[in-house]
């Protein structure tokens, strides 16, 4: 009898455990994403008078055949494409230069440095830095001889300039999480390969590669759901521009949002960056289940 | 191989150490420059500093209670998601049914990659139908759901090492569950829970977008102060990296003292221990 009310007791303590959790996720992420479903049916603009108007799906239909959006989405793809190569192919070399030695104890540590400062305070560096006049990248360029270049000025040196930003920002975060990969391989299949005589790029492609390539993926996946969220450094060092050119999806709900008022409009195009994410988000899960990560 | 030869590996790691380091070295120089020697061209690679653009951001209107804000919103953020992190945890610890944490999983990678916007807007609307816009509690629990799945996440993990011998010690000795939580898991993870909760308050003292569109004067956070500085001050650019330096400084500090628990906590599960 004891026995099971204390069972019963456990139980609901379980539950009860639960709730606040629950609770904080009810109200403040569940609530807000439908309203933003359903909003996204109706052209809204909480500043002014009128009612919402209900558009069913005229928002999504407008965005499909939008310029603008499509636009939007060929920077944002062009950019998360660009960086993520760019960082994972940095970020594991310097990983594997790393390896060998020791020192990176005291040497990795101070690679991620980038990756923990606000990203508000890399935009206001590097938009000092990219200074057309003033800047001290120009004052280097013509230093060497080169002609001082336009970083955030000209309409298409803006996207490799942030694209710059990005991988500064955001390549130890591959560096980190490749070398305590490396760190924890196992030692037995290098001894055997070692006493098998196998050459140094025998033994990187045939047990290296293969005994990272899980984390290699779930770097990589994750690095393109982040770097697709991109908004602080635009905001902060091109707004969108010049024109539209680095106007990444992010960037272009928040203006449609909260300086166009179409606030319909914008729930109906974070949506369609939800979906993106939930499709990249559903590989990430396959492959960290199937590899026994978790 | 070449003893001697292998060490040349260490000089591009260095060319890029000394690239990623070089515009925070810049930075903090600028911030110690006057007001006219801090754009100057050729650079002053020799000055003397002066801590002018210090005092100047300082004073600077909403600089101090920006500074307070997102200290207060970072704790208290933290301290919610402790609160209803830690006891969601210690259930999904309990339970060892492999869903369950499938389904953990999922919520954390979800919420962590989720496009702020999709909240942003709808917070926005509800806020401000509440009244709640420019207050530092709603900012607070908004925060509190960025770090609720890395709290349990992390803590599922911290929790599941805990061997269960003192656990059912206390049960037999007739223990609630909340009990035995505080009294004796608590203890022995409380240095992951100190490394999950400072890299949380790096979280939200970086965080910009919410704090953009949910505050404006009264809850104002650091990160928004210093984007609006830059559209007022264009070419103060001592007084802008000094501001810099002051929101870097706290958060390379914790940086270091985390640094071993980041590689574990950043790749979310991918690495196996």
């Amino acid at each position: 009898m004891i026995y099971l009310s204390g069972k019963n007791r456990r139980k609901v303590t379980f539950a009860i455990f639960i709730v606040p959790t629950l609770a904080i996720a009810a109200l403040w992420v569940v609530y807000p994403l439908c309203y933003s479903l359903w909003s996204s049916f109706y052209e809204l603009n909480p500043l002014s008078s009128s009612p919402p108007r209900f558009v069913g799906l005229s928002n999504y239909i407008d965005m499909i055949m939008s310029p603008v959006i499509r636009q939007s989405f060929e920077v944002t793809v062009l950019y998360v494409a660009v960086t993520v190569i760019v960082q994972f192919i940095l970020g594991f070399g310097l990983a594997l230069l790393l390896h060998p030695f020791k020192a990176k104890s005291w040497i990795t540590p101070m690679f991620i440095i980038p990756m923990m400062i606000p990203s508000v305070a890399t935009g206001i560096i590097f938009k000092i830095m990219f200074d057309e006049t003033n800047g001290i990248i120009n004052y280097l360029f013509t230093y060497l001889g080169f002609s001082s270049v336009s970083w955030l000025g000209h309409p298409l040196i803006a996207l490799f300039s942030v694209m710059i930003v990005e991988i500064w920002q955001n390549t130890p975060f591959v560096l980190l999480i490749m070398s305590a990969g490396l760190a924890s391989l196992p030692t037995t299949p290098y001894e055997a390969a070692k006493v098998d005589g196998a050459s140094r790029y025998a033994i990187f492609r045939y047990i290296t590669i293969p005994l990272l390539k899980p984390l290699m993926l779930v770097v990589l996946l994750m690095r393109i759901m982040l770097n697709f969220r991109v908004f602080d450094t635009i905001y902060i060092l091109t707004q969108g521009g010049p024109g539209r050119n680095t106007q990444v999806l992010g960037y272009l709900a928040y203006t449609t949002a909260f300086k166009f008022l179409h606030m319909g409009s914008s729930a109906a195009l974070s949506y369609l960056m939800v979906a993106f994410m939930s499709i990249i988000c559903i590989f990430y899960m396959r492959i960290t289940l199937k590899q026994g990560l978790i | 191989m070449n003893k001697k030869m292998s060490w040349l590996g260490l000089v591009p790691v260095f060319f890029f150490l000394a690239l990623f380091l070089f515009p925070i070295y810049w930075a903090i120089c600028t911030s110690f420059k006057d007001r006219i020697g801090c754009f100057q061209i050729p650079p002053e690679w020799l000055f003397a500093p002066t801590l002018d653009a210090y005092k100047g951001v300082m004073e600077e209107g909403n600089w101090s209670r920006a500074y307070f804000n997102t200290i207060l919103i970072a704790f208290g953020s933290v301290f919610i998601a402790l609160l209803a992190g830690l006891l969601a945890a210690y259930i999904i610890a309990k339970i060892k049914r492999h869903r369950l944490r499938m389904i953990t999983l999922f919520m954390v990678i979800f919420t962590r990659m989720l496009p702020s916007v999709v909240l942003g807007i709808p917070l926005f609307i509800i806020l401000r139908n509440c009244g709640l816009l420019d207050k530092h509690v709603p900012l607070m629990f908004v925060y509190s759901t960025i770090h609720l799945p890395y709290v349990i996440w992390m803590m599922t993990g911290f929790f599941g090492d805990v061997p269960p011998e003192m656990e059912e010690a206390a049960w037999i000795d007739g223990a609630s569950t909340l009990q035995t939580l505080w009294k004796i898991i608590i203890p022995q993870v409380l240095p992951g829970i100190v490394a999950t909760s400072l890299y949380c308050l790096i979280i939200s003292w970086n965080e910009f977008f919410f704090a953009l569109i949910l505050t404006r004067f009264n809850a104002v956070t650091i990160p928004v102060v210093m984007a609006s500085f830059l559209k007022v001050y264009t070419i103060e650019w001592a007084k802008m990296c000094a501001g810099t330096v002051l929101i870097i400084a706290p958060v390379i500090v914790v940086s270091f003292i985390i640094y071993k628990h980041l590689a574990r906590g950043l790749a979310g599960g991918g690495i196996k221990e």
